[in-house]
């Protein structure tokens, strides 16, 4: 079906800030979009939301000119017309800007440069004006009520900061022309305080004229910011309209096509004997904290930004170095400053960290040997590795933990984030450990496997694992934990036991000053 | 992204299993450059009347002892991602110093290359503790111990070419099986040995990650500054072994020699790790490439081209090798992201 460009031009919005039509995709004969249409309209912020394989991956990299959809399909860009295929360079000249869930940015560069680079003002030869550029960029955080060191390495810079840096850049292109700003998963790392920030910001530039089309998987964002809502289900679309008087199980009915009921699992109680204490930890910004685990209790560790809850599961696990405290499991009595990863493995704590990207996956390497490297003595028969058993049990490890494709030489980096994250989880429960310590479990992951994830948690704490989950994600920690422990700058603000958790007893507790 | 890809197989299992076994040969990436040697013997064979005979086959094998383990002492280090560019001054002074120990000191063979292997180890260890503990990168460490080694042996022993080591040690070395030297069945031995460690150990498959991504394997239990340290000491003892090895072969050391193994045991290790393992460095590989690069500067040699030819083709084969296997990983790539 074929659209012709006077079509396209009198059927959408006079303006219509973008207007794409009829856009289907193909790999191996598999269809992963279906004829899909989107149109906005200046100034409307839309989100676009779907599960893992719903095809919005494949949607943002047609929009960013890297795929190139099956004839039939057309582009409109503020009212001039395009046929593909459409060069990312072109898109972007004509006020299509990005912000993808890698940022992109150089982390030995400062600030000021991975703002402006490509994008300075004067001719191409001519000398850098700094104290002008200084204050354009200067001006743009401000709108983000934000203090950055223009001069700081990005490296330098936490994952809120460094998020801030590339949504940052990204406006520079919107503010030299009106158009539209794709923000692919912006949110993955910032924690609740920030995002608010981010908000405000996002609906200025929408009221100056810039429509947006937000890409997540948290869909209370989504509620909270949007106005307007597509969802993509197995390539096609199923729900599009305003996002007034819908409720995330709308959403979450819509995204999976099942009731949202069953979203999260049903909680079996904790046993009484304690697995697992901490007593006087102090380091990394924590002081004085204390807390002890049940047997298959799933307690929850929260907080706001900088009141050290992402730290203590390294402290706990011997990955980043403790000032004092001690330790007790396995019936020892262990100092904290004498944690090492090693030693705390021996005696079954195992540790998934958040960033994927660094601490708990190598990117380049096969999902075999990732899965596998905690566990390779036990491949190490007569003196060999058994290499076939090893890509059998992890092939059996990888379907057990619902990754797809379950392809043990496929690099890790080939898969989704939500993928990834299963493979990882069922990397270190495949080592039977007593004490689980999650950090940020389901970020940057999509909603259907979010739920495989809460499932499998909840299975190995029915076991008698003992689970600590850091996590900003209020909502999730109230539905899932048996207990919720809040830090405030660096020390226990307080304790919520089963019957008193909710979402809002959580963030209360977050922003208010320990008794 | 991925899509589970549709495959296209043959009906039978049996006939898939052999089409599979059979493809695996056929993939240029892992073996382009086992194919572009063969081409090359078969091209010298055609155009060098020299070259198609048995005796230049086995100098071709047999000639590349020291610049085997050499390469070998490199590859091991930058695995663990650090660059040992002191191992040709190591290959030199052990050299030298068994040469020193058994002549002028009267030292018996045996002694003199255990003490030289210790002091490798020494060194090794030195390299480690400044590279690992004190954070200083591995190219300024190595490089500022290796000419501090060198001089420290031209201080003892001079820097003139020395012969007149133990002739049973000579010997033995140059005692040819099958028209190959011991020396190179040493190697042999070397390189099976440290195809078993990485490879086929988990202490290996845990340095390979951590070479990687050091912080992954950290978290996972692997102590990876102990084997960041042990590689570079890996890497001084093989250095060791080869310029012992070279002392045997030659019946001298020559310390200004010595110095010309360090460009072609880098050149073998980056060529090295196109081939079998592509995108990694890898002890089969090593094999590969060195005996690529020898049989193509014996052809040219054999056509009258000296001296010079040794470079051009070195650097031609390079960057060559690498052009091409990032061409075939970037189509890999496409095909894989297309989701």
């Amino acid at each position: 079906m074929t659209t012709s460009d006077d079509e396209l031009q009198s059927s959408s919005a006079p303006e219509a800030a973008l207007a794409l039509r009829n856009a289907s995709m193909a790999f191996a004969g598999v269809r992963v979009l279906d004829n899909v249409s989107l149109t906005l309209a200046p100034g409307e912020i839309r989100a676009l939301v779907g599960k893992n394989g719903s095809g919005k991956s494949t949607l943002i990299k047609i929009l960013s000119g890297y795929h190139r959809p099956l004839p039939g399909a057309a582009l409109s860009v503020g009212g001039h017309v395009h046929r593909f295929p459409v060069t990312p360079e072109r898109l972007r000249a004509l006020g299509l800007s990005f912000v993808h869930q890698d940022l992109g940015l150089i982390p030995d560069a400062t600030v000021l440069d991975n703002v402006l680079v490509g994008r300075f003002s004067g001719g191409k030869l001519a000398p850098v004006r700094w104290r002008r550029e200084k204050e354009r960029v200067l001006s743009i955080l401000a709108r983000f009520e934000l203090d950055l060191p223009l001069d700081r390495p990005v490296r330098l810079l936490s994952p809120v900061e460094r998020a801030f840096v590339a949504i940052a850049r990204s406006f520079v292109d919107a503010e030299s022309h009106s158009g539209v700003l794709v923000l692919d998963e912006p949110t993955a790392f910032l924690p609740q305080d920030e995002v608010a920030r981010l908000f405000g910001a996002i609906r200025a530039i929408a009221s100056a004229g810039q429509a947006i089309l937000y890409v997540s998987h948290r869909l209370d964002e989504v509620l909270g910011l949007a106005e307007s809502v597509t969802v993509l289900r197995d390539g096609r679309t199923v729900h599009e309209g305003p996002t007034a008087g819908l409720i995330e199980d709308d959403l979450v009915r819509a995204i999976l096509g099942e009731d949202a009921k069953t979203f999260y699992p049903s909680l079996a109680p904790a046993a009484v004997d304690i697995v697992f204490e901490v007593e006087g930890l102090t380091g990394q910004g924590l002081r004085d904290v204390s807390l002890s685990l049940h047997r298959g209790e799933i307690l929850g560790v929260t907080g706001l930004a900088g009141a050290g809850w992402e730290e203590l599961p390294y402290l706990i696990a011997g990955a980043a170095a403790a000032a004092g405290g001690r330790l007790r499991v396995a019936g020892q009595d262990l100092a904290a400053t004498s944690l090492s990863p090693d030693k705390t493995r021996r005696f079954g704590i195992a540790l998934l960290p958040a960033d994927r990207q660094r601490a708990s996956g190598a990117q380049e390497l096969t999902l075999r040997e990732n899965v596998s490297l905690p566990v390779l003595s036990r491949y190490f028969r007569f003196g060999l590795m058994d290499g076939s058993g090893e890509r059998d049990a992890v092939t059996k490890l990888l379907r057990a933990f619902g990754v797809r494709p379950p392809k043990p030489d496929a690099p890790l980096r080939t898969l989704s984030g939500g993928n990834q994250q299963k493979a990882l989880l069922g990397k270190w429960i495949q080592t039977a450990p007593k004490i689980l310590v999650l950090h940020e479990p389901t970020q940057g992951v999509d909603v259907g496997s979010k739920q495989d994830i809460f499932r499998k948690i909840d299975d190995i704490a029915a076991t008698g694992v003992g689970i600590v989950m850091a996590s900003a994600e209020s909502e999730d920690l109230a539905r899932l934990c048996h207990r919720v422990v809040v830090l405030h700058r660096g020390q226990i603000g307080g304790v919520l036991e089963a019957n008193e958790l909710s979402e809002d007893a959580i963030n209360n507790l977050s922003f208010s000053r320990p008794s | 992204m991925t899509d589970e890809s549709i495959e296209t197989t043959p009906v039978f299992p049996v006939a898939r299993n052999a089409w599979h076994w059979g493809r695996g040969f056929l993939d240029v990436e892992r073996y382009g450059l086992v194919y572009v040697w063969l081409l090359l013997i078969i091209a010298f064979s055609l155009f060098v009347p020299s070259f198609f005979r048995f005796r230049t086959f086995e100098i071709i094998l047999g000639s590349q002892a020291t610049q085997i383990v050499v390469t070998l002492g490199v590859v091991v280090a930058l695995i663990g991602g650090e660059f040992d560019l002191s191992v040709a001054n190591v290959v030199a002074v052990a050299g030298t110093a068994v040469v020193t120990l058994n002549t002028d000191y009267d030292w018996p063979v045996v002694w003199a290359i255990l003490a030289v292997l210790a002091a490798a180890v020494a060194f090794g260890a030195l390299n480690a503790f400044v590279t690992v503990r004190l954070g200083v990168s591995s190219i300024i460490t190595t490089l500022g111990s290796g000419t501090l080694l060198m001089g420290l042996l031209n201080g003892w022993a001079g820097s003139a070419p020395r012969g007149g080591v133990d002739a049973t040690f000579v010997a033995l070395t140059s005692y040819e099986i099958f028209g190959a030297p011991l020396a190179i069945y040493v190697t042999f031995g070397i390189g099976v040995i440290f195809y078993y460690i990485l490879e086929l150990t988990p202490v290996g498959r845990g340095f390979v990650f951590a070479g990687q991504n050091a912080e992954v394997a950290r978290l996972a239990g692997i102590r990876v500054a102990r084997l960041r340290a042990g590689s570079l000491v890996a890497s001084a003892t093989l250095s060791a072994v080869a310029g012992i090895l070279l002392v045997g072969i030659t019946g001298a050391s020559v310390p200004a020699v010595a110095s010309g193994y360090l460009l072609p045991a880098f050149a073998g290790a980056f060529l090295g790790s196109t081939v079998i393992q592509p995108g990694r460095f890898n002890v089969v590989g090593v094999f590969v490439a060195i005996y690529f690069l020898v049989t193509g500067v014996t052809g040219l040699q054999l056509l009258g081209y000296t001296g010079w030819v040794n470079d051009v083709f070195y650097g031609a084969s390079l960057v060559v090798a690498v052009v091409l296997t990032q061409l075939v990983a970037r189509s890999r790539r496409d095909q894989l992201s297309a989701s």
